[in-house]
């Protein structure tokens, strides 16, 4: 107890090293508990349920495919089956998609959604923002219908007004009492801001409604998850699995159209999405070498401090105190300031909460909001003890062992100072600017690959250019035979080209498939993937501005059953015809009763465009063809003016075209590209912020370092200065002293960089991970802020005046 | 550089200006310091002894007066030019040794060879035969902590004498030690006097500043009075004059 008393008075005696060291772990440990809330809440603790490792997801894996079905977990009949079982499994619940139609400014829209096993909230353990989730019978046919929905649908249709509970909601011709509403952050299949989940209804119906059938009549099974039993291990669960696939051997196809079997994981890994997953090393890495860097600059204040007191301790000691009396009160004087530290990041932690939600992209699984909670503060507190103990016990060390009569000579008439405390300041110092070249090789390469992702080549013009994508209401028989959707993207097409300031509207199919295509030259079938295209006016290319490589564009000639002619894009040319012509070859479709064989009328540039290919994605070879019947389309219209004011008359035109029509979803190409960028965004800011820090803290540390030798070595100076050396010959020794420290840092951080930034492979994008140019780049901004920071130190020395430094005592 | 002198202060003042309150620390010093001599400054503390050391090292500037050293005018250099000159004629040899801790000995000898851009060989030569003279050859390679006092100051010494400079400043060289120790550092003094160095020592110590040729006394910034000991040199009058 006198031992912390004492070393409260201390800190206060010192009240710039305090500030200091406080302030500088502060910044450690705020940024190191920052991202750990975030990874905790994403990742390592995702769902907020009691023993989260018992929890587990059911997924059906398609032998033949030899691969999963995304989360697919399998029929209701599976579940039911399941159900048996209630020795090894308990809680089960399942999820599958649905969608509602819903009214909105004058269209019919579509609301997607979840059908939910009735247990579903209450198995995550998430709590409902306003009113409650439902009651065990709630699914039951004949039950009540009731709603729960999202806090985006309740802010968005609802106006976020909270007497909307208890009332009843239309969807076309239903009606369903909106008995909750979940809170923001949960969104447990990670909804995409195109496809956000704004529902969950309650079923517990082997009848579910055609809405959740695949088109191939499979029940679609979105998610299945169960608690194991008490006592029951993962492998017994997975041998109750086996069974029940072994019982469907002979009749798989009434659950998959092939032998399937079915796969337990934790379910925490279904949130740790191979995405997320990517940007874990570089978040840890990011996290632990920000909080060295912070201690190695505390531990130099407390060396510098145990120092200074020698005097105080070597009276100590001569009083009678031990070593480890001695050693046990600096250890405290360097925990405090760790605590305080602590508390001090935790309030940076917090301001950090919101701009975290506000970068992590929408389309993350996640049951959690990022918070400060019970998990977040023993983190912080462990930082603390760690960081204490860190920075403070070497220093302690040494404080508490020097003998003690060495220290109360006074005086003694030399600017010594320890051959191992030099050492350790010294490695200290090479420590931070590794440990911040690091960091800034990390911010750096992550900026290449944004930068680099940005200028992607989308083989379109994207600037202006708006997307509209359309596609007939799920309710409305009135847009599905062929005609008829020839017809309605006839209107749709003249009305939009008619808009003032259009200058042209392209139509692409959305829909399209892939498959293997016997290709002219080309012994093996090859996979091509395919999709459709306007022809004339409605030339999807001429709209985007993709170039024409080779070749013609389509025209009307090539409407009608009998025209075979295609486009191919670039890759397709490439990879099938490396250094040939490509137009006037054919591609032969290969599949049971279609041997049709088109011919290749010209070669278009690579495009991408978000549902097609991800930018970060290889390009697929694709070809397309002039014909304009499938699914979903989207309208690329190149306006002429600005598109802001465009937007009005064209969904206007929408409408009188297609009355029937689903609320059309209209946006800027460059901002969808834009908005898939986000999660290398993200990243790269928070690595850059991250290198920032690294290099702020570096820089003090080097600062801090150089000037306490110039303050200890003032008599030093000044018998230099006495015997000759020059102002500016201090100057230069000083700097070299700290630039030796940098460039041994710069070399070491270089060695680990090389070795550690391919751990960064994952989410760079364009860049090598040893790009020479960004470590270059890193290297010369580090170097030109550590001379700075060595600058003003070595100004100090020059201005000692060499008299006042030799004037005895 | 006419009969002889080495040193030559007309009218040195220096005055320190702190806190708005004006130092006097010199005032009106004449004084003249020949090739050979040795003298000796005495007087209370406060009265100026290092200020005046510390101008005739060219360590400080002083406010006002002439200041010619080996015939050239020096009290108003810059810098660097003061440095170099510092390097070459000044040895200096403090009461608290001064030896840089992070330096071996023999490291610390040949620091201010160094700064004249001195050649390695002769370097050595010259740090060998400096550290013979004072009788510290067997110690090159220790640093200052693990000498006694008396050997740190026979270091410092040798530092003087290594760069061969015209005039030895010493401020209380036997201030830190013990009557043994100082009585060593005084004998080599004396020794270095008598093969020809110029040495100007500041000591409180009479017994001390009866080894010095002349014995300068100064009162408040000011030369209050000079004996002469050495019969040889007593007959060239040295000039003590007190401007008022
Ligand atoms: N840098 C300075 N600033 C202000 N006053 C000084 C400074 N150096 C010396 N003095 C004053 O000048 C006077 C002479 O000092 P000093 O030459 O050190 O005396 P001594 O060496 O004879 O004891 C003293 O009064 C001292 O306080
Ligand atoms: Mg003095």
């Amino acid at each position: 107890m006198n031992d912390l008393k004492f070393a409260c008075r201390q800190l206060r005696k010192s009240p710039g090293f305090t500030a200091v060291a406080v302030l500088t772990l502060a910044l450690g440990i705020g940024a190191s508990t920052a991202i750990f809330s975030g990874v905790n809440a994403l990742w390592l603790n995702p769902v907020p349920a009691a023993e989260l490792d018992r929890i587990v997801q059911i997924r059906l894996f398609d032998k033949r495919q030899n691969s999963y079905y995304g989360d697919r977990g399998g029929s209701f009949e599976i579940l039911q089956e399941l159900r048996a079982h209630r020795d090894h499994f308990v809680d089960l619940t399942r999820m599958t998609y649905s969608n509602l139609p819903w009214e909105d400014a004058g269209w019919l829209d579509r609301v997607i959604g979840f059908h939910v096993s009735p247990n579903f909230f209450s198995l995550w353990n998430v709590r409902p923002w306003l009113g409650r989730t439902f009651a065990p019978d709630e699914g039951r046919p004949g039950a009540p219908p009731v709603i729960v929905v999202s806090h985006a649908f309740w802010n968005k249709r609802l106006g976020g007004d909270p007497g909307w509970i208890g009332k009843s909601l239309r969807f076309g011709d239903q009606y369903r009492t909106l008995v909750g509403v979940m809170p923001p952050h949960f969104n447990p299949m990670g909804g995409s801001v195109l496809y956000p989940q704004e529902f969950w209804l309650p079923e517990d119906d082997p009848q579910v409604g055609p809405a959740d059938k695949d088109p191939e009549g499979f029940d679609s099974g979105t998610l299945l998850i169960a608690r194991l039993a008490p006592g029951v291990s993962m492998k017994q669960a997975q041998a109750v699995l086996d069974v029940l696939v072994r019982r469907h051997e002979g009749g798989y196809r009434k659950i998959w159209w092939h032998p399937f079997s079915l796969h337990l994981r934790p379910v925490r890994e279904m949130f740790a999405s191979a995405e997320v997953r990517k940007t874990i090393p570089g978040f840890v890495g990011a996290m632990i070498f920000v909080l060295l860097i912070a201690c190695a600059n505390v531990a130099n204040l407390n060396l510098a401090r145990t120092e200074a007191r020698q005097h105080e301790l070597a009276i100590r000691g001569a009083l009678g105190a031990g070593r480890f009396q001695l050693l046990r009160q600096l250890l405290i004087e360097s925990l405090l300031p760790a605590l305080a530290g602590a508390g001090a990041g935790l309030v940076l932690t917090y301001w950090s909460l919101g701009l975290m939600e506000w970068l992590l992209p929408a389309s993350l699984p996640r049951l959690r909001a990022i918070e400060i909670d019970w998990q977040v503060l023993a983190y912080c507190l462990l930082l603390a003890v760690t960081a204490g103990l860190v920075s403070g016990t070497v220093p302690a060390w040494y404080g508490a062992s020097r003998p003690v009569a060495n220290a109360l000579k006074q005086g003694g008439g030399q600017a010594t100072s320890g051959v191992f405390r030099n050492l350790y300041r010294r490695g200290l110092v090479v420590l931070e600017v590794s440990l911040a070249m690091l960091l800034l090789a990390g911010a750096g390469l992550m900026i290449q690959s944004v930068v680099r992702l940005l200028r992607t080549n989308l083989g379109l013009e994207p600037t202006n250019l708006i997307a509209v994508r359309i596609s007939p209401a799920g309710d409305s028989k009135k847009y599905r035979t062929f005609e008829a959707k020839t017809l309605l993207l006839a209107e749709v097409h003249r009305r939009l080209s008619a808009v003032p300031g259009v200058e042209a509207v392209g139509i692409l199919g959305t829909a399209g498939g892939d498959g293997k295509f016997a290709v002219s030259g080309q012994k093996e079938p090859v996979e091509l993937m395919w999709s459709s295209s306007g022809v004339g006016t409605a030339d999807a290319f001429k709209a985007m501005r993709a170039p024409l490589l080779l070749g013609r564009s389509f025209d009307e000639r090539d409407l009608g059953t009998n025209a075979m002619a295609v486009l191919v894009n670039e890759t397709l040319a490439r990879r099938c015809w490396p250094g040939e012509n490509a137009v006037g070859k054919t591609i032969q479709a290969t599949a049971k009763g279609d041997h049709r064989t088109f011919e290749v009328a010209g070669v278009v540039a690579d495009v991408r465009w978000i549902w097609r290919a991800y930018v970060t994605e290889p390009i697929e070879p694709m070809f397309y063809q002039p014909r304009q019947e499938y699914g979903g389309y989207t309208l690329f219209v190149r306006p002429r003016i600005k598109p802001a004011g465009l937007i009005k008359p064209l969904l206007a035109e929408l409408k009188a075209a297609g009355p029937e029509l689903r609320k059309p979803a209209v946006s800027l190409v460059k901002d969808d590209f834009y908005d898939c960028t986000r999660l290398h965004r993200t990243y790269m800011w928070c690595l850059a912020v991250f290198g920032s820090v690294g290099l702020l803290l570096a820089s003090a540390g080097i600062y801090a370092t150089l000037a306490y030798s110039v303050a200890s070595r003032q008599r030093e100076m000044g018998i230099r200065l006495a015997l000759g050396a020059t102002r500016s010959g201090v100057m230069r020794m000083v700097l070299r002293q700290g630039m030796t420290l940098v460039g041994i840092g710069l070399a070491l951080g270089l060695a680990a960089a090389c070795a550690l930034t391919r751990l960064l492979r994952g989410m760079l994008y364009g860049v090598s991970p040893l790009d020479p140019l960004t470590l270059t780049a890193a290297a010369l901004l580090l170097s030109l802020i550590a001379l700075l920071a060595c600058y003003v130190p070595a100004r100090r020395a020059t201005k000692v005046d060499p008299i006042e430094a030799l004037r005895y005592e | 550089m006419n009969n002889g002198s080495l040193i030559k202060l007309e009218g040195i003042t220096k005055v320190f200006y702190t806190d708005e309150v004006e130092t006097h620390a010199l005032s009106g010093i004449h004084l003249e310091i020949r090739k050979g001599e040795y003298a000796s400054i005495a007087g209370p503390s406060g009265c100026g002894k290092s200020t005046l050391l510390s101008i005739l090292g060219l360590l400080d500037t002083p406010t006002d007066g002439e200041y010619t050293l080996n015939g050239e005018p020096v009290a108003n250099l810059a810098h660097a030019e003061r440095a170099r000159i510092r390097n070459r004629e000044v040895g200096f040899i403090f009461q608290s040794f001064n030896l840089i801790g992070d330096l071996t000995v023999y490291e610390n000898v040949e620091l201010p060879l160094t700064y004249r851009g001195m050649n390695a060989a002769e370097r050595k030569q010259r740090v060998n035969d400096a550290l013979e003279k004072v009788g510290m050859v067997h110690r090159v390679k220790h640093y200052p902590s693990q000498l006694s006092g008396g050997q740190q100051q026979r270091v410092a010494v040798a530092r003087a004498l290594g760069g061969k400079p015209s005039i030895l400043l010493a401020d209380e060289p036997t201030g830190n030690l013990d009557s043994k120790n100082g009585d060593a550092v005084m004998n080599l003094l004396q020794d270095l006097h008598r093969e020809g160095a110029t040495i100007c020592m500041v000591t409180h110590d009479p017994r001390f500043a009866r080894h010095a040729d002349r014995q300068v006394h100064l009162f408040d910034g000011r030369i209050v009075e000079e004996n002469v000991e050495s019969p040889e040199i007593s007959n060239q009058k040295s000039v003590v004059r007190s401007r008022q």
